[in-house]
């Protein structure tokens, strides 16, 4: 990692990060920046490069004044900038509302918990679409077409419908006026670093058609207002989350712990504690949970309780493997999840 | 080099957080280190019974607090005559006499005298819990296989982790084996796969730990008793040493016995 105090920049692989430093005021940071640049200027060549804004952010015309530096400055080609999405000027401008960041690792854990949910709870659905974007040469678009829309609601409607709403392939391959609004798709390709030195332009080309689709449904999330929180441990006996929007639990969530969340509860771990989905009254909300052995589930105003366990014997998953938990008919209904697009009618309802 | 801050808690009473104070503490010196425990459970004292020395108590910990005694003064030499100092309780004050800060001076002052310096965490989540907590930077907890203290213990690596002592160090005290082998009694496994830490020491259920406590002398003397060689072996891995959790199966009968020879006795269960 190169160091100049206000820009750091690192290179892993074909692709380079600059970070730019949260603190320093933003004239100090253009300057140091182009200072950088024309000191290394040997060692750019021709490619596209990930900006990392980090928790500064900074209105588009700042993003615009970074880009045009960099590329004046160094012959690169700036492909997309991450950020916070809660450090963004106004959500409601569509561009910029809700970019996935990449970096936030190293800064504070609200953070790096600030993923949108698109990313984090809808995982089952998430990486057909990533392996779909990276195998696709051309235009990935067509591909996005097969997922459901919004007029196929029905047969996901005990999930929310993915927010994909696929575009017309002419506009989106249209390239985007502004590569900022690239951004959008950064996250599609984290860790797996296209080939940018080679094809400078091509990339930019393939992400457009995505970025429009993912411009869709940043609005669409953005008018739900949901981000998932990530917890990465246990939930212990005594802990109460409570996050508007969606929450992940990498861990497990022991008994005497309790999840409420606007949004779906997932936990890749046992729920044994209790969780309460759609806390706000959304009846969409979903159960995820690797061992759902919990004595008590609430979704939106509804309530199911595990049936009594035999004597001696523990609350048991009803079912081996992920199971879902969802509302049917006024009832809290477990099946075992197969799958986010999946039907889910032949569930055993979760009341004693 | 300075010493190792080791408060030993389960949040639960009774399930023998003071009896692995002594009995880690007694292992450590036994093994040539410079040793101070410290009550905390201030009202409830019973850490110096069971180490032996109630009849020796001039000053407590709140008179070294308040500053109305020198904190040697304090230090009551262990009678096994390893390096191994108590510092009792005080019995008729209450835990709110002290604040979280004044221990954690008094534990730094500690430290630089002392290899390690154990802290007897009092039951419960409340003020004396936290004062014991706070002047820690590692936590031993004790649980047994039921069901109450591990929800407890469960709790309790919540409110350390809360206070960042992370990761803390099971142990699992009273495992009666013959119940584990008959299934009415949790697995460690089972206890782990809840709490998600790392285990440090399996304790058997054993007579002679009462006896044991009762006569004042620690059961880690007892090179004979199960407990004592567990707690021993819990010394020898806080001091760092590679010991690895005992290969032991729960037999008993010579049939079982016989089953084992021909590998039909399914499951054997780590011990240590």
């Amino acid at each position: 990692m190169l160091k100049t105090g206000v820009v750091q920049v690192s290179g892993r692989g074909t692709s380079v990060d600059f970070t730019i430093d949260d603190t320093s005021p933003f004239d100090e940071v253009t300057q140091g920046l182009r200072r950088y640049l024309v000191d290394n200027r040997g060692l750019w060549s021709k490619g596209s490069i990930t900006v990392n804004a980090g928790l500064r952010i900074a209105s588009r015309d700042q993003l615009s004044q970074l880009k045009a530096i960099i590329e004046k400055e160094s012959g690169l080609t700036v492909a997309r900038f991450w950020c916070s999405p809660d450090r963004l000027d106004q959500p409601s401008s569509k561009e910029p509302a809700g970019e996935p960041q990449g970096q936030a690792s190293t800064q504070e854990p609200e953070h790096v918990s600030a993923l949108p949910s698109e990313t984090a709870a809808e995982t089952p659905v998430r990486p057909r679409a990533h392996n779909e974007y990276t195998l696709t040469t051309t235009t990935p678009v067509t591909k996005l077409e097969a997922k459901p829309k919004n007029g196929t609601a029905t047969a996901t409607s005990a999930l929310r419908s993915l927010p994909l709403i696929p575009s017309n392939p002419e506009d989106a391959r249209e390239p985007v006026d502004s590569q900022l609004d690239l951004g959008m798709a950064a996250h599609l390709d984290i860790g797996r670093a296209p080939n940018h030195t080679d094809e400078a332009t091509d990339p930019l080309f393939r992400l457009s058609g995505r970025a429009q689709d993912t411009l869709d449904a940043i609005d669409y999330m953005e008018s739900r207002r949901d981000t998932a929180l990530f917890i990465k441990s246990t939930c212990r006996s005594g802990e109460i989350i409570q996050y508007e929007g969606d929450v992940v639990v990498l861990g497990d969530v022991n008994p005497g712990a309790e999840i409420i969340a606007a949004g779906d509860i997932t936990v890749f771990g046992a729920l044994r504690g209790l969780a309460h989905a759609g806390s706000q009254g959304l009846t969409k909300a979903v159960i995820i949970a690797y061992r759902l052995e919990s004595p008590r589930l609430e979704i939106g105003p509804y309530v199911g309780v595990a049936a009594d366990p035999l004597d001696g014997e523990r609350i048991k998953s009803t079912g081996a493997g992920p199971m879902i938990a969802y509302v049917r008919r006024r009832s809290i209904y477990t099946a075992a999840f197969v799958g986010r697009f999946a039907k889910y009618n032949r569930g055993i309802q979760y009341e004693g | 080099m300075k010493g190792r801050t080791i408060v030993i808690t389960s949040g639960k009473g009774g399930v023998g957080k003071t009896t692995a104070t002594a009995n880690i503490g007694t292992g450590l010196a036994m093994r040539g280190h410079r040793v101070v425990v410290i009550d905390t459970d201030i009202g409830l004292r019973n850490l110096d019974v069971i180490m032996g020395l109630e009849n020796r108590i001039v000053y407590d910990l709140v008179n070294v607090i308040e500053g109305s005694c020198k904190l040697h003064q304090a230090m009551i030499h262990d009678k096994s005559k390893h390096e191994l100092y108590l510092i009792p309780a005080a019995q008729t004050r209450e835990k709110s006499c002290i604040e979280p800060e004044q221990l954690r001076e008094l534990c730094a002052k500690l430290e630089n005298e002392f290899d390690y310096v154990l802290m007897d965490c009092p039951a419960g989540i409340e003020q004396g819990f936290k004062n014991a907590v706070a002047a820690a930077s590692e936590a031993i907890l004790v649980t047994t296989p039921e069901v109450s203290s591990i929800r407890d213990a469960d709790r309790v690596i919540g409110l350390l982790e809360a206070s960042d002592l992370h990761r803390p160090k099971l142990i699992i005290n009273r495992i009666n084996p013959a119940m584990v082998r008959q299934g009415n009694m949790m697995d460690q496994r089972d206890i782990v796969d809840l709490l998600a830490v790392d285990v440090i020491g399996l304790v058997p259920v054993d007579d002679r730990t009462i006896t044991a406590a009762n006569r004042g002398v620690p059961v880690v003397h007892d090179k004979k008793a199960p407990a004592g060689a567990a707690f021993l072996r819990i010394a020898a891995r806080v001091d760092g040493d590679e010991v690895p959790l005992m290969e032991m199966e729960y037999r008993s009968s010579l049939m079982s016995r016989f089953k084992g020879l021909v590998g039909m006795n399914g499951r054997a269960y780590s011990h240590a």
